[in-house]
């Protein structure tokens, strides 16, 4: 089924927002200079956080990754609570539908763009770059390339709802 | 942003009470199919404090009252106890309890 991106965008914003929050993030922590910064915005990206150039494959790996472990952990906390009630325990009220989509929102932009992907790649296979660090990294985020270019393929969503609905599901359900 | 970090806060806040809810309800679910219905009982009760309104759960606390022979406090539950609620497995469950204690009387 065909959705158009923007429309994908502004139903689930909250997760472009934490996306791009967590890029700035790591961005700081990685000690990398962010030029400009749009959390939100219904053109194409939706948002993008422009920094300069990482001098390090770490520093690069670090600010391409962070949403990946920010988006998924705030988006499975937020859900979390919900999804119990929800699909176990038959409790639920409409607080919880909030947090399951909020959570499923943030969830679903784990992955990154396929820009992140693309600088990622570009970074970890430049010649100066050890072979050891290539081997160990390359799986990873060949992993992510495909993931970024996944979404064509709702792979996203389906790894927000993987992350949010199933995983509480199997532990608990 | 804000709104996201309430629910957040809300979500974390809450993110016990659903945790120890799902730990006891796997620790029932074992504890009743090994028969240990006394260990069952206390983790239903904790899931009843926690969710007072989870039907299914008090189905299963009332059945497994039954099977230790506590009559009184399985009639307490099944009292009010929204049958709508609940799924056909544990009605047929109920019943075939039910129908057993009326034939031993």
């Amino acid at each position: 089924m065909f959705i158009p991106g923007w429309l994908i965008s502004i139903v689930t914003f909250p997760g472009v927002i934490v996306h791009e929050i967590a890029h700035q993030f790591f961005c700081k922590l990685a000690k990398v200079a962010v030029l400009d910064v749009k959390y939100f915005q219904l053109s194409n990206p939706a948002g993008y956080v422009i920094h300069e150039m990482p001098q390090k494959t770490l520093q690069h790996l670090l600010i391409g990754l962070g949403p990946l472990f920010v988006n998924t952990i705030t988006g499975a906390i937020i859900a979390f609570p919900a999804i119990l009630p929800t699909f176990t325990f038959g409790t639920s009220d409409p607080v919880d539908f909030i947090l399951i989509w909020l959570g499923f929102s943030i969830a679903m932009h784990s992955f990154p763009s396929t820009g992140d992907a693309k600088s990622i790649w570009s970074a970890v296979m430049r010649p100066e770059v050890n072979i050891l660090y290539k081997i160990i990294t390359a799986p990873l985020v060949g992993l992510l390339y495909i993931g970024a270019l996944g979404s064509v393929i709702w792979l996203d969503a389906i790894y927000g709802a993987g992350v949010v609905i199933a995983l509480p599901t199997l532990l608990f359900g | 942003m804000i709104i996201v970090c309430v629910l957040l806060l809300y979500s974390t806040f809450n993110f016990p009470i659903a945790f120890k809810a799902g730990l006891a309800k796997r620790s029932a679910q074992k504890a009743e199919a090994v028969a240990n219905y006394a260990e069952a009982i206390s983790d239903y009760q904790k899931i009843f404090t926690l969710f007072p309104d989870s039907e299914e759960h008090k189905a299963r606390l009332a059945i497994c009252y039954i099977k230790v022979g506590e009559i009184q406090q399985a009639a307490d539950i099944l009292k009010k106890i929204n049958d709508k609620k609940l799924s056909k497995e544990v009605i047929r469950e109920l019943n075939a309890l039910i129908q057993e204690l009326k034939q031993n009387q």
